[in-house]
């Protein structure tokens, strides 16, 4: 392929991207930007398991939507005022804050257990019903009419005339914790004791959508200042993923507003600096907001969405697509220009390259030129796409968009470039850059490159033993995220007076059927012994199938013909029912058993998943009380056959430490494979030359980052593919245009410079996450940098005078 | 100038009418409500449910202590003891000893209700009601949304020698209970409320010490 053919593909390439751009631009006029701040993608999925990782996803996306407000005051009739005041206000919004309705649940619960009556019996009613003697009976169904039993009524009289069932519902619904919500309680609240009362509210939008999350902020913020208007006196504390998604979208908001405009700021006094004309700011700016821009509606489109990482990574990329312009202009300039090159003046190897090209070897420079951006650009590609291969949803996105802004901002520097540098005439102003960059690669040549990387050895075996050959390492989910401790102090305190059970550890139990899942949560039971009575599971909601046929066959006693009931109904007439009628249901009710199915399948049910059918198994999920050991827990459990505790921060602990592990692996096996392709072009000792650069930056960047001390998590070794690839893009210009060391290494410098700007200003990111990929990059970038000269340095030597 | 001088005048009627309106709606209540902090005495309780033709008519007799809470108990046709706890925390003591505590919304919200009605808290009776003077009763409409979904309305009757007051709650639910033979003391410790005939002694220790 020729020049020419090689920017009439460009050209092809540039209109079909161009139109799909379009269409995601359309699809983002009409549907908006939306903006996703949901952190849980930053954690890998936290089990094997499908049927789990899929339960844990809803539980998630469920506790997302859901928001605790909490109103205390020293004075419990303020407390009750405000919160009377703040429902009143919340029923009259039609904003996105309702209250967390569990009504349509509960209708379909009793309408399930009225359904089902035969087949349940409370407690107290089990044990009376084993009584021999009928008027024990009776009068226990008495007592139900009259007595606080019957004070609340779940199941109608005409359902259940002696009160078993209703009993039972009672029983059910008590210990549902809404139960308890919105009620004053008293609390110590920074030592002093109040009196309080927790509204459990849902938002009824994505709350980590931006756009959403902003205007149920607003609404949260209004309702607030309502309330404090009227009541002054109190407190009004809030919790919820919502408020923690904020605070990191805010932070994430001033990162990108840092990174891009400073890599912008940085990126164009460059560039006038070093060309001194207005018109050189033409192709770098289009391709740094072309790029990203195309990024964006692309991503758009494909994922209906865009992670807020995704942007903050992608302001990065401002710096890496400078340096297309940068290559782009300094071949310009060197074919258009031959004495307006310091290098030839101060360097005695550029006296082989003085004459002006002919029309075919310009062409073929061009090509020269295109295939080492492509290569560059091939680098860069796989060194962010290499992120997509770190388990993490956040991160595929990112590879994804910083692919696709590279791609388009590559495209962009060649399909603009070339039509407006037609008179090739490119003016650099590196002259003192150039003289520099001479003087350090005539230092850097006093030394062979055998002995550099001897150097660079013994460096990376004196870091080993300042670690005492020790890498300190940090898997934690929380080393991500800045989490703001006011927020988590308020969490705290708020879930110790609302939840009662563990929010990231529970039970999972599988089986076959559902009496082989009942009988493993009765082995549960048998194994904590007192310790179980805080477990919360399915066991709660309903009757075993085979105590439901316990119950059934008991109940024969109440309601065969002239039966218990009959005799009952005769003593207290109610007029909607009779015996008869009773008789006969109880007879057609036979082999109608209730299954949990019934009720855990219905869609938009905001609980738990207790109960899970994939294919023919069951899988049910058992809360576990604050009050529990959980690591005793796990101890106990370990000897339990399909019963598995599960501790979501243990479990995306060790997702992340196995993550950082295959990360490394894979990172050595990519420079492997890149040193093959390496070696289709290049000679093998000059393979390994230039090989060598890349992995001593790699191992020298880890080995660095473990003596300053810092804990190396995910993020870093994602990071060290990126250094792989901008190495491999330093290398190879160095190696492809060797016939003219100082220009290039100046290019190459100042394409480093950019980098070192962008992913410097990733440091100051307030997330831990990017701030790790950041100072990664620019140790890496550093040592590309070192490594680049030391290579280059040496054809300094080659071209001396002997 | 007269429209404004009107409207002076009346602002300055009704900021001093307010206080009097007031006091009259709440004289008749605490007429019908008893004084001091301790009371005993005996109740018969009409609830009409639907499906229901007759009414389920139970007898019985309390204590209420202002600092501790309420016994209500139940002497037929069943024998059951409720102590509505003044904290809160209410138990219900069956025929059998056996006890049960009643800790569902609705139960905890009746014992409250409960707790001030018997005790004649006429301070909590206003703030939670809207109080409607009749000219044989006083009604009581709940202020509270959420109370109003359970506890339609209320109303107390004076009778000669007793006050009858009638719970109209939802799902066409009546509660009417007439409390008579009432007595006040100048105080009800443990000891005394034991002591007391009708009640039994076992509600007493649970009302004072808890059921622990």
């Amino acid at each position: 392929m020729n020049a020419h053919n090689f920017k009439r593909a460009c050209y092809i390439a540039t209109i079909l991207l161009t139109l799909l751009a379009l269409l995601g631009g359309f699809a983002i006029l009409r549907n908006g930007l939306h903006i996703d701040t949901n952190l849980k993608s930053l954690s890998p999925p936290l089990s094997q398991d499908a049927v789990v990782n899929k339960a844990v996803d809803k539980l998630s996306a469920d506790a997302s939507k859901q928001l605790i407000v909490v109103v205390a005051s020293k004075n419990a009739d303020d407390v009750e005022e405000a919160s009377e005041a703040l429902r009143e206000k919340i029923a009259a919004q039609h904003g996105p804050i309702k209250y967390v309705d569990q009504s349509a649940a509960i209708k379909r619960y009793l309408a399930l257990l009225i359904q089902h009556r035969f087949y349940i019996t409370g407690e107290n009613a089990q044990a009376v019903l084993a009584q021999p003697d009928d008027a024990t009976i009776l009068s226990a169904a008495t007592a139900n009419l009259y007595g606080s039993g019957g004070s609340v009524r779940l199941i109608p009289l005409a359902d259940d005339p002696l009160g078993f069932v209703n009993e039972y519902a009672l029983g059910v619904l008590n210990t549902l914790s809404h139960n308890a919500q919105d009620e004053l309680h008293q609390a110590t609240l920074n030592g002093e004791e109040v009196f309080m009362a927790a509204h459990v509210l849902q938002l009824s939008s994505d709350a980590l959508e931006m756009g959403e999350q902003d205007n149920a902020l607003a609404a949260i913020e209004n309702l607030k200042q309502a309330v404090l208007q009227d009541y002054p006196q109190i407190q009004f504390l809030q919790s919820g993923i919502i408020f923690f998604a904020a605070d990191s979208a805010r932070s994430a908001k001033a990162d990108i507003s840092l990174i891009s405009t400073g890599s912008t700021i940085g990126v164009i006094l460059l560039f006038l600096w070093i060309f001194r004309s207005a018109k050189s700011l033409v192709i770098p700016v289009v391709s740094m907001i072309l790029g990203p821009l195309f990024a964006l509606c692309v991503c758009q489109l494909i994922f209906g969405s865009i992670h807020i990482l995704t942007i903050v990574f992608g302001a990065s990329l401002i710096g890496v697509v400078g340096d297309y312009s940068l290559h782009f202009y300094y071949f310009y300039n060197k074919t258009s220009d031959p004495e307006n090159n310091l290098s030839k003046n101060n360097s005695p190897e550029n006296n082989s390259s003085k004459n002006q090209p002919s029309t075919t070897q310009s062409s073929g420079n061009t090509l020269q030129l295109y295939r080492a951006l492509l290569l560059s650009l091939m680098t860069s590609v796989i060194g962010y796409g290499a992120l997509s291969l770190s388990g993490l949803e956040a991160l595929k996105q990112v590879a994804i968009f910083s692919g696709l802004g590279l791609i388009y901002s590559w495209l962009m520097v060649i399909v603009i470039g070339s039509s407006l540098i037609k008179d090739n005439k490119v003016r650099i102003h590196d002259g003192f850059l150039q003289k520099i960059i001479a003087r350090l690669l005539q230092a850097f040549a006093r030394l062979s490159y055998s002995s550099y990387l001897c150097l660079a050895l013994l460096l990376f075996i004196g870091l080993l033993a300042f670690n005492r050959f020790n890498f300190p390492a940090n898997d934690s989910p929380k080393a991500f995220f800045a989490i703001n401790q006011t927020l988590v102090a308020q969490e705290k305190f708020i879930s110790g007076l609302v939840s009662t059970h563990e929010p990231s550890s529970f039970i999972v139990i599988d089986a076959d059927n559902a009496q082989e899942l009942y009988k493993r949560i009765e082995s549960l039971q048998a194994t904590l012994g007192d310790d179980a009575a805080g477990l919360f599971g399915v066991h709660n909601f309903f009757p075993s199938p085979e105590q439901q046929v316990l119950n059934y066959t008991a109940n024969q006693r109440l309601y065969v013909e002239n039966g218990i009931a009959a005799q009952f109904l005769q003593q207290h007439p109610i007029n909607a029912i009779s015996a008869k009628e009773l008789s006969e249901s109880y007879a057609h009710s036979k082999s109608t058993r209730l299954s949990p199915a019934e009720f855990f399948s219905q869609q938009g049910l905001s609980l738990p998943p207790f109960w899970v059918e994939s294919g023919t198994r069951i899988y049910s999920f058992i809360l576990i009380p604050k009050t529990l050991d959980t690591t005793k827990l796990a101890e106990r459990l370990s000897k339990l056959e399909h019963v598995k505790f599960v501790s979501a921060i243990a479990d995306i602990e060790t997702s992340l430490k196995h993550l950082r592990f295959s990360a490394l692996q894979l990172l050595f096996v990519a420079l492997a494979l890149i040193s093959i392709l390496v070696y289709f072009q290049y000679k093998l000792w000059a393979t390994l030359k230039i090989m060598a650069v890349p992995a001593f930056s790699i191992v020298l960047s880890l080995s660095g980052l473990a003596a300053l001390g810092i804990p190396i998590t995910l993020f870093h070794i994602m990071a060290l593919f990126l250094v792989l690839g901008l190495s491999m893009d330093y290398v190879i210009f160095a190696a492809e245009m060797s016939d003219d060391s100082v220009a290039t290494l100046t290019a190459i410098v100042l394409a480093a410079t950019t980098s070192l700007l962008s992913f410097g200003l990733l440091v100051f990111s307030s997330l831990p996450a990017v701030s790790a990929f950041g100072i990664t990059v620019i140790i890496g970038s550093a040592l590309n940098l070192f490594g680049a000269m030391a290579l280059a340095s040496q054809k300094i030597k080659s071209h001396e005078p002997k | 100038m007269r429209l404004p001088f009107v409207k002076i005048f009346t602002a300055i009627f009704l900021m001093f009418a307010a206080p009097l309106v007031v006091w009259a709606n709440t004289t008749k209540l605490s007429s019908y409500l008893p004084e001091g902090c301790y009371h005993t005495g005996e109740y018969q309780q009409h609830k009409t449910l639907a499906g229901m033709d007759k009414p389920l008519i139970t007898d019985g007799s309390f204590a209420f202590n202002c600092n501790q809470g309420l016994i209500w108990h139940t002497q037929s046709p069943i024998t059951e003891t409720i102590i509505y706890k003044a904290q809160g925390n209410h138990v219900v003591v069956r025929a059998d000893g056996s006890m049960q505590v009643l800790d569902s919304r609705v139960q905890r919200a009746l014992g409250k209700i409960l707790n001030n009605l018997i005790g004649g808290n006429s301070d909590y009776l206003q703030q939670t009601f809207s109080i409607v003077e009749k000219e044989d009763r006083v009604e009581l409409t709940p202020k509270n949304k959420q109370m109003q979904n359970f506890l339609h309305s209320l109303s107390i009757t004076h009778q000669t020698d007793s006050v009858k007051i009638t719970l109209q709650l939802a799902e066409q639910e009546t509660i009417a209970i007439r409390i008579f033979a009432r007595r006040s003391f100048t105080s009800l410790e443990e000891t005394q409320c034991e002591q007391l005939p009708k009640l039994p002694p076992q509600a007493c220790k649970i009302l004072f010490k808890g059921t622990r």
